[in-house]
């Protein structure tokens, strides 16, 4: 099992996507080659759920929950992040299991996309 | 150069039209405008975060802004001074601490400003004395907001806010403001063209933004609003969020929400949150040395 400190990768304040983006890219590659990753929050303090977006949700795309109750386990979570983390988790369990509320999202993106 | 006559701009909703007036008048075109403060009587915090955000959006529009100091009364010039407006549009006088928490305005985003910015300057002052893991959902949760409008509203000019202390009432409040497309523009966009309709009323898309489960931020990876989420915490807090966007307002208390529309109209989102600075209103949960959120 890997062990990752998640201070260590991204700082005590855990808000952004690109922040949770960075999180990821540390441990996706071990989870897929079957490895258990640890993520240790030890230290963190600040959580939005922007931040678990990146970080764990989109792992819903590729895995299931009870595949992930085994392969990615937490410790030392703080109590401001449990509430962010499970609702980051529903969201994307519906994301990728429902086509036509993905299609809609997706449709916001590109608009967006064509503001900015 | 034209000549703003800023008005007095307090909690009251004809003054909030006012203050989405200044928006319509002054925010959508290239302009060159000074803003005179002799009518003004009193400017609340939500009204200072709104004109720091004006002026840069004008300033974004290739206009300018000159401001007449000398028009301030002396209880505004001393808000203007004590949060740091009048230092950050080049004004006399510096701030220095009080009741006032400082102007923030933020042109990207900045996660770990934002965290200091609420931890010291508004959390952390004592006004609330709270645990530390509680400060740290709360700080999370108003991240919600500040990141929503840097990833979801599309704000040209960034994330503005401003806060206040009012020992009597014992509230602390803080507003943030962004001049992306709005609330009710997302929702409509996510429902698409086909149920524009259903959809007309700004109102309805504000109750949606706020239901739980439901997000408009879209790409390849889920979102999450966290607007419930705020919403959830306001509600255990006796505290209250108020939001304006488009043309529709909601007010939430732990023992009402209210949607409604307005006369007013504004392109893109204020909230305030009012939080009870008596801590025995709030409710921790506790650190978990294993947690199994699948």
């Amino acid at each position: 099992m890997t062990v990752l400190s998640v201070k260590t990768i991204v700082g005590e304040v855990c808000m952004t996507r690109e922040d949770g983006q960075k999180l990821h890219a540390h441990y996706r590659g071990l989870l897929d080659a079957g490895e258990t990753v640890k993520l240790d929050f030890t230290g963190t303090t600040t959580f939005v759920s922007a931040f678990f977006n990146t970080a764990v949700g989109q792992l819903l795309g590729a895995y299931s929950r009870d595949q992930l109750k085994t392969k990615l386990l937490f410790a030392n979570v703080p109590a401001a992040a449990t509430r962010p983390l499970q609702r980051s988790i529903e969201q994307a369990e519906r994301f990728y299991s429902d086509p036509k509320y993905r299609a809609a999202l997706d449709r916001v993106q590109s608009e967006h996309s064509e503001l900015v | 150069m034209e000549i703003c006559h800023v008005p007095t701009l307090s909690a009251r909703s004809a003054d909030c039209g006012r203050l989405f007036d200044l928006w319509r008048r002054y925010g959508r075109e290239k302009i060159h405008v000074t803003f005179d403060f002799s009518q003004c009587h009193f400017l609340r915090p939500q009204a200072v975060a709104f004109l720091g955000g004006l002026v840069r959006l004008i300033e974004y529009r290739g206009g300018s802004v000159c401001f007449l100091w000398a028009t301030l009364k002396p209880a505004i010039w001393a808000c203007l001074a004590q949060n740091g407006f009048m230092q950050t549009f080049g004004g006399p006088q510096g701030p220095w601490t009080g009741t006032a928490v400082p102007y923030l305005e933020h042109r990207r985003a900045d996660a770990v400003a934002f965290d200091h910015y609420a931890r010291s300057h508004w959390l952390g002052r004592g006004w609330v004395k709270a645990h530390p893991e509680l400060m740290s959902e709360v700080v999370g949760t108003v991240g919600e907001i500040y990141v929503n409008a840097f990833e979801h509203a599309g704000s040209v000019v960034g994330v503005h806010g401003c806060g206040q202390f009012f020992p009597s009432l014992s509230i602390l409040s803080l507003t943030l403001v962004d001049f992306g497309v709005g609330i009710p523009a997302k929702v409509r966009r996510f429902h698409g063209p086909a149920s524009s309709e259903h959809w007309r009323d700004g109102d309805r898309c504000l109750e949606w933004a706020f239901a739980r489960g439901n997000s408009t931020r879209g790409g390849s990876v889920s979102g999450g609003l966290g607007l419930d989420t705020l919403r959830d915490f306001v509600f255990a807090s006796q505290g209250s969020l108020e939001i304006h966007s488009h043309e529709s307002r909601a007010i939430m208390r732990k023992d009402r929400t209210k949607y409604a529309i307005c006369d007013d109209y504004f392109e893109g989102t204020m909230i305030t949150i009012r939080l009870r600075s008596s801590p025995a209103y709030y409710q921790l949960g506790s650190a978990r040395a294993t947690f199994h959120p699948f």
